[in-house]
């Protein structure tokens, strides 16, 4: 743990965020156009679903940070829990505006894939219904964080929901294994070696590290600007207590 | 220009790709922008409340550290 309480400090923190943004925001950058790119020119179209599977280049790459960042909202509200590890909480409420946003990209996005290739815009299956808890339980959770008086309370609620709901990530996982499911399986991140083409592989491959820069750009300046707001509060409240 | 209407009509699936792709520019710049605006202000007013402080000429030296 002594990694973690190293970065425990707020100003520790603040500093090597600085360092850090502007790397990270160049690879975002750099990711994305090369993603893009590879995306649209030099990934063919798939024999059975023609164009359409740009749609997963986009798709794929939500999904995989939908469950990315519950998993981390997860991990921060152990750490918040346990070890009272001042920055957690602030990860967790910086994470989950952003984690909602790509599970509703998954939802939308497989929503105009599914409809072409399936003939249909939604169905109740297991991945489809499972994601869109996992979309519930975002919400769920950013109401939670700001639904008390003390912030302190509306922590600790949000963080035992997301450790609770967390058992919904193997769920979504595995259910294209365990259920009778028009989605298609995993093809990516399979015991055997992923499956996907080379000419698709990379494409799919360049967006998931784009999309992981993204996140980690927007949630470094949430946490940052949660600080402020933190030192804003005590100033506040040190006028308050002056007059 | 017959190959740049091919290439947006994709197939005869532009609509559903070119949506897709639009939404997910949409929800990523938004999340940016509101997360950018928002430090923007907080930095702002932080930046007022210290200027404040040290007009009133108020003795703090001391370095501050913010606690969530």
């Amino acid at each position: 743990m002594s990694v973690f309480h190293r970065f425990a400090n707020p100003n520790r923190f603040l500093k090597l965020t600085n360092t850090v943004l502007p790397w990270i925001s160049g690879i975002t950058v750099l990711s994305l156009l090369a993603g893009l790119y590879m995306a649209f020119f030099t990934s063919p179209p798939d024999y059975q679903q023609g164009e359409t599977v740009r749609i997963m280049y986009i798709h794929v790459p939500s999904a995989w940070m939908a469950m990315f960042i519950y998993s981390s909202i997860a991990f921060a509200s152990v750490c918040s829990l346990i070890w009272r590890h001042p920055l957690a909480d602030l990860a967790a409420k910086a994470s989950a505006p952003i984690g909602a946003g790509f599970t509703f990209l998954a939802l939308a996005t497989g929503s105009l894939w599914g409809k072409p290739m399936w003939g249909a815009w939604w169905v109740w299956d297991a991945r489809l219904t499972s994601v869109l808890i996992l979309f519930f339980l975002y919400l769920g959770h950013m109401a939670l964080m700001n639904a008390f008086e003390e912030q302190e309370r509306g922590n600790r609620a949000a963080a035992v929901l997301a450790i609770v709901g967390f058992v919904n990530i193997p769920i979504i996982k595995f259910s294209v294994d365990w259920w009778n499911t028009l989605h298609q399986p995993a093809s990516v991140m399979r015991a055997d070696g992923p499956s996907i083409d080379p000419s698709m592989l990379w494409p799919l491959l360049i967006m998931g590290l784009a999309f992981k820069f993204f996140y980690l750009v927007v949630v470094l300046i949430r946490i940052k600007s949660e600080l402020i707001e933190a030192k804003l509060r005590k100033y506040r409240r040190a006028v308050v207590d002056n007059a | 220009m017959d190959q740049v209407i091919n290439f947006f009509s994709m197939g005869n699936y532009g609509a559903y790709i070119w949506t897709a792709y639009s939404l997910t520019a949409i929800v990523m710049l938004s999340l940016l922008v509101t997360t950018l605006h928002r430090l923007r202000k907080n930095q702002a007013e932080l930046e007022e409340l210290q200027h404040l402080r040290e007009t009133a000429g108020q003795s703090n030296n001391k370095e501050e550290t913010a606690r969530p």
